[in-house]
């Protein structure tokens, strides 16, 4: 079955990564699954706080786990910000999965990497990281895209009593963020005024 | 903005998942993922000659979808980044 396919992906690829000994966790559809709002997204994105000097061990590791990278050279540098993006073609899948790892460069993102939960795959004895949901909605709304601003509503509306509204209210409005906030918040609590 | 405009109202929402184990739900995620795909794969069918094409095709189309999806993780990182930089 290519679900089986999918979580192969994540097995493999976080195992690989693991031996960086370096924080990572999980940013994309499966974070937000983690946390209540499951939907259609074939890539797994994993945020991890490795130094630049370490992106040639990280490519090698991921290639020996059976990955092949999309783009030559591997790193996509725009801005300072680093992306490698992978693709792995587990046993039996029809399509091969994608698999992003993005670098955190800035403190906001290793201090979520430092604030991430420990969740377990299916199948798996491993524990995997995933960040926290106030923290995805941070990712979701520095992303800007109308279907981040709907993620970002889900994770409020099925995540309220996880989420730390003092952190998420600062980095809100630190990043310019307040007003993407507030469309978010009364999609997911229209009855109630923002706090 | 009005309410409701990024996603439905509770009442139509799908159900909540809050009740399954976070493995569950992991689970779920994997069967939207094989049930996403065929469908997209059906429809791809119904345009293209071949099952190999409908497969390339698909293959096209997340190239395409990947393009948006990266410009968007970029934005996310320079946005966290420019708070570091701006030192607020």
């Amino acid at each position: 079955m290519a679900s089986e396919g999918v979580l192969a992906t994540l097995h493999q690829g976080w195992n690989a990564l693991r031996s960086l000994e370096s924080p990572m966790a999980l940013i994309g559809g499966l974070a937000l699954t983690a946390w209540n709002h499951a939907r259609y997204t074939r890539d797994a994105d994993v945020l991890i706080a490795i130094d630049r000097q370490q992106i040639d061990e990280l490519v090698l590791l991921l290639k020996q786990a059976g990955f092949h990278t999309k783009h030559s050279p591997p790193a996509l540098m725009i801005d300072g910000q680093t992306i490698i993006q992978f693709t792995y073609q587990p046993e039996d899948a029809l399509l091969p999965f994608q698999f992003d790892v993005l670098l955190a460069d800035a403190h906001f993102q290793r201090d979520s990497l430092n604030r991430a939960v420990e969740r377990r795959l299916p199948g798996s004895d491993q524990p995997i990281q995933v960040v926290r949901p106030d923290d995805l909605i941070i990712i979701k709304l520095s992303a800007g895209r109308i279907i981040d601003r709907a993620d970002a509503a889900m994770l409020l509306r099925e995540n309220r009593d996880e989420i730390d509204f003092q952190r998420l209210q600062t980095a809100v409005d630190s990043l310019g963020l307040t007003a993407d906030y507030h469309t978010v918040w009364r999609d997911a609590f229209p009855d109630e005024a923002v706090p | 903005m009005p309410s409701h405009q990024l996603i439905p109202a509770r009442d139509l929402t799908p159900p909540s998942i809050r009740h399954l184990s976070p493995e569950d739900r992991i689970r779920l995620w994997a069967q939207i993922v094989d049930e996403g795909d065929q469908m997209l794969l059906s429809g791809f069918r119904t345009h293209t000659d071949s099952d190999e094409l409908a497969r390339q095709a698909f293959l096209a189309w997340l190239d395409r979808r990947n393009v948006e999806n990266l410009a968007a993780k970029f934005r996310m990182l320079k946005r966290l980044h420019t708070e570091q930089t701006d030192g607020k």
